[in-house]
């Protein structure tokens, strides 16, 4: 018994059909604010390379494959660890800073809610 | 079964990193959850990496001696570049994050590219499958790689002009070309290198395949100008994705196929969906028509025209902190001013300033305030749409009474010259004793107050017949004709 996982010839096309449509349809009708933070989203997703950096690394045995395994790595940790950094800083800029509720992209809004709150209270 | 673990630990772990990126990159496709969004593909990532250390248990014999090492030197490489690249993406100023995603892109990319030549070099892809899948991964990765830098280095300006030459593009399919012939060598040679040019040994032929990967990757972007480079970056954006997927297939990985294709369809239609933002069409940016396009024929008109999705100027206008609403002649064709004042009301509700850069009405109502190519009163915001609807107004003062140009010639105060207003029509003086009363200064006269009182009206019938157009209001009615005694009604009947 073995639960080694073998991809090939059609259920690979098969994963790659789905995914591809799963990310068409995903970003599908995003509004064009988003476009930049999505594509330095994207930008990070793509930092799972890391992971296959890390098994070529881990399965090198020359020196030659342990030196191209440690750019790799250290190419993917950098696509990871910047991607999350700048879409994190990118995305903060819709935080809302009123308490639930509101999604407002300025603090001044929270401020003309609570005068509002006042006035009913 | 204890052997089974980590292969089943890894397979877990690489499902939930799948399925949170997906959920992840579901949630930063709206503004409203996006913040959430990158958090939970983050812990995907987390989950993805930590698990990846599994693989350790499932080292192939010839690695076994150089585990430790190889251990120790990803933890090093996680560290030094992650760390590095955090630093970055905290510290950089908010105004260069493009570059930023370039060449972190350029990383992923770079990362591609490495994976694929371990494969390469180690010959541990077999098959002409897996071979042919890793050369095109290690194709797109390089290009990417080269690509990324190249994008980063114009938009954080050392590279200022786009290099262009003639016959460049004939060139760079040159290069293409090459780089696929080299490739399909590869591949349909032997184990030993059999069927190659003896030229070069099989790793010297790798090795110029990658070289004519990075070159054709420079040379794609070179050429394409600065403001080009967000859909530049947006397409190099999905190659990643596609060569992190085609590497995922080599290295019989789901999580990074899934990954990787997610990013390669959704960018892809993200850069189709940016260059439609910004009118340039992808085939343009890429073969960099930019310098051609702009020879419009004479008399053409030019410009062109962004059409927007209702969603997407909502959402502009809810995240916007001050509207000018311009209503337009159709608006009021189409009695929509009651879903504009609910629409403002909502807009106000969320703390965002509207004012109405308001069409003609009162008695400074000039051209330059009206709706589009209208006359006075084809749009009246301050009349109540089907009878009901109070008029919006935040304020007294519209946007048109703060401007620069006020009391300028030819604007909205200017051509009102109080003095002239009971003028007699033949230039003959007129009264004196009501222009001595005209409030002219600012700050005297209040909002819609007249800046000459109107006259005191001790008859209803006329003494001056033709002096009647000037008397009331605003001059719109027909002038009779003179040396008639007209009768005028001193008070507007309706």
């Amino acid at each position: 018994m073995t639960f080694q996982i073998a991809i090939s010839g059609f259920v690979a096309l098969y994963i790659f059909m789905l995914a591809g449509f799963a990310g068409w349809v995903i970003i599908g009708h995003v509004p064009a604010i988003l476009h930049t933070p999505l594509m330095s989203g994207s930008n990070f997703v793509h930092g799972i390379v890391v992971v296959g950096g890390i098994y070529a690394l881990l399965n090198a045995s020359t020196l030659q494959e342990q030196v191209i395994g440690f750019v790799a790595v250290l190419l993917g940790a950098g696509n990871a660890a910047g991607g999350y950094a700048v879409t994190d800083r990118m995305l903060a800029m819709f935080k809302t800073s009123a308490p639930a509720g509101s999604h407002a992209a300025h603090g001044k809004s929270a401020k003309v809610k609570s005068i509002h709150a006042k006035k009913k209270g | 079964m204890l052997d089974l673990l980590p292969q089943l630990g890894i397979a877990a772990a690489d499902l939930a990193a799948a399925f949170l990126f997906l959920y992840g990159l579901h949630r930063m496709s709206s503004p409203v959850t996006a913040p959430s969004g990158i958090f939970v593909a983050g812990i995907g990532m987390a989950v993805a990496v930590l698990a990846s250390f599994l693989y350790a248990f499932d080292v192939g014999s010839a690695a076994r001696p150089d585990l430790i090492v190889n251990i120790a030197l990803a933890l090093v490489a996680l560290a030094l570049g992650g760390g590095v690249a955090w630093w970055s993406g905290r510290t950089v100023a908010m105004t260069a994050m493009p570059q930023m995603v370039a060449i972190y892109n350029g990383m992923g990319g770079g990362a591609a590219g490495a994976i694929a030549a371990v494969e390469l070099y180690g010959d541990k892809a077999q098959g002409m499958t897996a071979l042919g899948v890793t050369l095109l991964g290690a194709l797109i990765g390089a290009v990417s790689l080269s690509g990324s830098l190249i994008a980063w280095a114009k938009l954080d300006g050392v590279i200022n002009k786009p290099v262009r030459v003639k016959g460049q593009q004939v060139f760079n399919g040159l290069v293409l070309l090459a780089t696929i012939v080299v490739g399909g060598s590869i591949v349909g040679a032997g184990q030993d290198g059999s069927g190659l040019l003896a030229l070069l040994t099989k790793p010297g032929w790798i090795t110029v395949f990658f070289g004519c990967a990075l070159a054709l990757g420079i040379l794609m972007t070179l050429p394409i100008g600065g403001a080009d480079m967000p859909v530049v970056i947006s397409i190099f954006n999905a190659f990643t994705g596609l060569a992190v997927g085609l590497e995922g297939f080599v290295l019989q990985n789901p999580a990074l196929m899934i990954a990787g294709m997610v990013v390669g369809a959704a960018g892809m239609l993200l850069t189709l969906l940016m260059a439609k933002a910004m009118n340039r069409s992808v085939s343009n940016v890429i073969f960099t028509n930019f310098g051609d396009a702009p020879k419009h024929k004479q008399g053409a008109i030019k410009g062109s025209l962004k059409p927007m999705a209702p969603g997407d100027a909502g959402i502009a206008m809810r995240y916007a902190a001050s509207v000018i609403i311009v209503p337009g002649y159709g608006l009021a064709v189409a009695q929509a001013q009651g879903k504009l004042f609910e629409f403002v009301k909502l807009l106000q509700a969320g703390g965002v300033s509207v004012k109405f850069a308001a069409p003609g009405r009162g008695a400074h109502a000039r051209p330059d305030g009206r709706a589009a190519g209208r006359s006075r009163g084809a749009l009246r915001p301050d009349l109540p749409a089907r009878g009901h609807q109070r008029p919006v107004r935040q304020h007294r003062h519209r946007a048109r009474d703060r401007r620069q140009r006020r009391g300028q010639p030819g604007r909205a105060h200017g051509q009102v010259l109080a003095d002239l207003r009971h003028a007699h029509p033949q230039r003959r003086p007129g009264q004196e004793g009501l222009r001595r009363q005209a409030r002219r200064r600012q700050g005297v006269r209040r909002h819609r107050q007249r800046a000459v009182l109107r006259r005191q009206l001790q008859h209803g019938l006329r003494r001056c017949p033709g002096r009647a157009d000037l008397d009331d209001r605003s001059g719109a009615r027909p002038r009779p004709a003179r040396g008639r005694v007209t009768f005028t009604p001193t008070r507007r009947l309706s």
